[in-house]
């Protein structure tokens, strides 16, 4: 089976109909996706510029890392349930997208690289490359997410 | 009003912001992750000055650490904001969702106002203590405003094709 029948299979189904059908679980459902992407995007951000001392330095790297770090697990969940949710509202432009492709690569690597950039944060240990690299991988997931819309 | 907006439409940065390719995406993408900034420190905020999270963080701390990151990226995201009206302000004046963002901004920038003058000097240092009612009411108040600000940009999307 080809991604396009693939999709084109999807696209028939009851749920896709559904989904479709309704005027309020796609703006919802892109509303909760930008909000978790927010707060990966964030937290990020906030670790690079604590892992630096640049920012929050009246608490140590480790007392940051602890709340930042749940909160992105809980968010990058509801960020790949939310994307499922929109790929189910247009398949066949959503599956055959490169761009769409890309990203969920690019979501797969960064949470691989999350694990050990977590390890060592949650240690109380900087890891200067590596948030840098997971920061820089989210802001180029924020733009592929943005970029499939116009791709297509 | 309405002669400055019409002036704006007709004006060359409109022209360049609607008819380039890669301008408005690009500033879209800029946008958002610019109040990507904004929603992950404000609700951190909101979360602890409600009590809903964060409980075992002083609030005064909070604020110290986290609202100058707040107002900075609310500067990028107001500024990307202005381009991409001026991409099709006519458009965007007449469109809902985008004349209710503005309401909405402007209640949260009220509320946000409203805590500095009455309730951040009331705000403890250490964590186990209560916090002021004002600051609870402005948490969340806040947290309701933002989540709204986020649902009504979405919707601008569906109102206004490019």
């Amino acid at each position: 089976m080809t991604l396009e029948t693939f999709s084109s299979w999807l696209d028939a189904t009851p749920i896709s109909e559904a989904i479709k059908a309704s005027g309020y679980i796609i703006p919802f459902a892109q509303s909760l996706h930008i909000l978790s992407v927010a707060f990966v995007f964030s937290g990020a951000a906030l670790l690079v510029a604590r892992d630096f001392g640049r920012w929050g330095t009246s608490e140590p790297l480790a007392a940051w890392a602890a709340p930042l770090i749940a909160r992105q697990r809980l968010a990058l969940a509801v960020l790949v349930l939310t994307g499922a949710v929109l790929i189910l509202a247009e398949p066949t432009r959503e599956l055959v997208s490169r761009v769409l492709q890309v990203k969920v690569v690019l979501v797969a690597l960064a949470a691989a690289l999350a694990v050990p950039l977590a390890r060592r944060q949650l240690a109380g240990r900087s890891a200067h490359g590596l948030s840098v690299a997971l920061l820089g991988l989210w802001g180029v997931i924020i733009f592929a997410g943005r970029w499939i819309a116009y791709a297509s | 009003m309405s002669a400055l907006i019409d002036r704006l439409q007709a004006s060359p940065l409109t022209t360049f912001l609607s008819e380039n390719a890669y301008a408005f995406p690009l500033l879209e993408i800029a946008h958002v992750l610019s109040f990507s900034l904004v929603l992950g420190s404000i609700f951190v905020i909101d979360l602890r000055l409600t009590g809903l999270g964060w409980r075992r963080w002083g609030a005064r701390a909070l604020l110290d650490d986290l609202v100058p990151v707040t107002i900075w990226a609310f500067g990028f995201t107001a500024l990307s904001g202005m381009f991409l009206f001026a991409s099709q302000p006519q458009a965007y004046v007449a469109a809902w969702p985008f004349r209710l963002k503005l309401v909405l901004l402007a209640l949260a920038g009220a509320n946000a106002l409203g805590f500095h003058l009455l309730g951040a000097d009331k705000v403890p240092a250490e964590a186990g203590e209560r916090l002021p009612i004002v600051a609870r009411v402005s948490g969340g108040a806040s947290l309701l405003l933002w989540t709204l600000i986020l649902a009504t940009g979405r919707f601008i999307g569906f109102v206004i094709v490019h």
